[in-house]
């Protein structure tokens, strides 16, 4: 699957960062504000809409929210490729030592909670599908993808599509954590200006691809 | 430095009731004829150990500090100009106190310090030791006091004291290239992690030296100018002033190599160094 | 044997001055410190000793003698330690009138100058060994006061924990 798009949505529904990848006609910035906002008020509604008994209740530790780690998305395929192979040779550390503030070779090695457990976390059309995250804190990281599901009716459809997008846009998240929050330039729920961000979110992208 | 009116000496009575530290006023106060049997005052900064500690500080509470210092500056500053002299000042007194302490460290014979660093494990760990029989004895109130003494009485003896295993001085560096190469591998491995990239003469002009670092682990993650790049500047002026090598340092941004963050720390000595040198080393 | 121990800042300033003096209470006897008229002249007698450290500060081997030049730094004026190679501690690089002036030069320049007085007009002997001992120990304690974030380079050591460990020192090293 191909990513067209990366949004960041603050927690008050107005868009912070968008990167568009695909070479198509692209919507206007006021476009983006506007998908940021409907999104926003989109996500707050199904959350209203999961039915209680899923919120609440002895049904919710029935759902699993767990997403399992899957190693090396949104790193070169090369290089995931020999990290699989030689794990336990330590000889690729040198290449993979600009994780930022993160040590090892990959963000993180386990798996995870999902946050979002009441709102939107895929929405699937004939055009794109679009994969959203959701921090703690109410910041929305969206993933735009090319990937249209041969039936959307189909109950078997790809869960590992989204477990992928969760990693990754938990990698973003991890990249905003040392670009965007310890840039002392950067002011809360502003538009994120940093070129070092914008640089690591497309590097990801591109290993994606 | 208050200004405080210096008194006439006064006479050594007056001087001997008083039991407080230097008084600059008074001039030296003379030793006391009990003073042998007098308690040391209790202080934790002197009893600290000036000993090197592996101890690894979390790069994401680094970053954080130092984006809360870079902007509180910003917001109380007018210009970048003072912007950057602000966070030089900064970096100038840790500079300055790092001069003193990396070089009596750099002094420690490495034999020596492998032997401490042993020696010291041990006394720790008889310290645990006593702490836990003191503990079952009288219980948990009386434990920590007798391992607070014990570690007191420990330093008080003098064996944590890293001068005692100094048997020469580490010699003062009198030369630029020699203070450059301190500062390129023992005070950049100190304070980042791994000695500096490079370490140049500028061809152009002789007070011009450039020590490059190819990721910057504090400024790695603010996008833009090197302008917070000046507080490394800063310590890196403040070593060297204080060495009396008076010198000025600046940042410059040059990607090289895919290092898209590569900086060059210029730092142009001041005309009299090379004078001093050209004398004092001429032939 | 009485001793006049002063740090002295970069601009020529004092930044700590002690006095010690020999402890010989259980004798009886009266403590030897500096007759009166010349615990007033030792400040001067010490900073007129700066211009040789000054000097000194930048020669590699501060304590070898070469024949060359011998006119400057007051070298006849030192005594002959060669065993020495550190340049930190300068060994004794002026005398007043029997009265023995030793220097030790921190990193950052810093000078710690020490007069040792004599108690019986007899000629001051001054063991190396011990003096650059106490000097190292001193510098340990003056490193720990920089490490002090409120502490200036160049203020006055005020702290009484520092005046209290370097009398402890002198005891140990030089009045034994």
């Amino acid at each position: 699957m191909a990513i067209k798009a990366i949004l960041v949505i603050n927690k008050s529904g107005g868009l912070v960062y968008h990167r568009n990848f695909s070479n198509e006609e692209s919507l206007s910035s006021n476009d983006y504000l506007i998908i940021a906002s409907t999104l926003h008020g989109a996500f707050a509604i199904a959350s209203q809409l999961t039915p209680r008994a899923v919120q609440l209740g002895e049904a919710s530790n029935a759902v699993d929210y767990t997403i399992p780690y899957i190693p090396y998305v949104g790193f070169p395929r090369s290089n995931a490729n020999q990290n699989e192979k030689s794990r336990f040779s330590s000889n690729n550390v040198s290449i993979t030592t600009s994780l930022g503030s993160f040590k090892g070779d990959d963000y993180f090695k386990e798996p995870f909670q999902s946050w979002n457990k009441s709102g939107i976390r895929q929405l699937c059309t004939d055009q794109f599908t679009m994969f959203i995250y959701q921090t703690m804190t109410g910041l929305k990281f969206i993933a735009i993808s090319t990937q249209i599901p041969a039936n959307v009716n189909n109950s078997d459809y790809p869960i590992i599509s989204i477990q992928v997008a969760d990693n990754l846009l938990r990698k973003i998240y991890c990249v905003y954590s040392d670009y965007v929050m310890k840039d002392p330039f950067y002011s809360m729920e502003m538009p994120i200006k940093s070129e070092l961000f914008d640089q690591r979110v497309r590097q990801m992208v591109s290993n994606i691809a | 430095m208050s200004q405080r009116i210096i008194l006439p000496s006064t006479s050594d009575e007056g001087v001997f009731n008083n039991s407080e530290g230097y008084e600059y006023t008074i001039g030296p106060k003379q030793s006391l004829p009990n003073e042998a049997s007098m308690a040391m005052i209790p202080s934790r900064l002197y009893n600290e150990s000036l000993m090197f500690r592996k101890q690894e500080v979390s790069l994401s509470a680094t970053t954080f500090l130092f984006q809360g210092m870079v902007s509180y500056i910003h917001s109380h500053s007018k210009s970048s100009t003072e912007f950057e002299s602000t966070l030089n000042e900064h970096g100038f007194s840790i500079g300055s106190k790092l001069l003193e302490l990396l070089n009596l460290r750099a002094s420690i014979p490495a034999t020596a310090h492998s032997r401490t660093s042993n020696f010291l494990g041990t006394s720790a760990s008889s310290n645990n030791a006593l702490n836990e029989t003191a503990g079952s004895a009288t219980g948990s109130g009386a434990n920590s006091l007798g391992a607070s003494e014990h570690i007191y009485h420990n330093h008080e003896n003098g064996s944590d004291s890293i001068a005692s295993l100094i048997t020469n001085t580490r010699s003062r560096d009198l030369k630029i290239l020699d203070m450059l190469q301190f500062v390129h591998g023992t005070v950049w491995s100190y304070l980042f992690g791994h000695v500096s990239d490079d370490l140049v003469k500028s061809s152009e002009r002789d007070n011009e030296y450039m020590i490059v670092d190819n990721r910057p682990v504090l400024t790695q993650f603010i996008p833009g100018g090197v302008s917070c790049d000046y507080f490394v500047c800063g310590i890196i002026q403040g070593f060297l002033n204080t060495a009396e090598f008076p010198c000025k340092v600046s940042a410059h941004c040059m990607p090289q190599n895919g290092f898209d963050r590569r900086v060059v720390y210029l730092i142009q000595f001041d005309k009299h160094v090379l004078e001093r040198e050209g004398l004092r080393f001429g032939q | 044997m009485p001793q006049y121990f002063a740090i002295i800042g970069k601009r020529d300033n004092p930044v700590y001055e002690a006095e010690f003096t020999a402890q010989q209470g259980q004798q009886g006897q009266v403590q030897q410190g500096f007759p009166q008229n010349l615990k007033e002249l030792n400040p001067f007698i010490l900073h007129a000793s700066l211009d040789i450290i000054e000097d000194l500060q930048w020669k590699t081997n501060p304590n070898t003698q070469s024949g060359s030049n011998s006119g400057g730094g007051g070298g006849f004026l030192r005594s002959r330690n060669v065993a020495n190679v550190d340049n930190c501690y300068l060994c004794k690089v002026d005398h007043f009138y029997g009265l023995a002036v030793t220097a030790y030069l921190t990193y950052g320049g810093m000078k710690f100058v020490m007069i040792h007085g004599n108690m019986n007009n007899g000629d001051v002997q001054i063991d190396d060994n011990s003096v650059r001992a106490f000097y190292q120990e001193v510098h340990e304690l003056y490193i720990k006061t920089l490490m002090n974030p409120f502490y200036k380079i160049n203020d006055p050591i005020t702290s009484p924990a520092f005046d209290s460990r370097v009398r402890a020192l002198a005891r140990k090293y030089l009045n034994k």
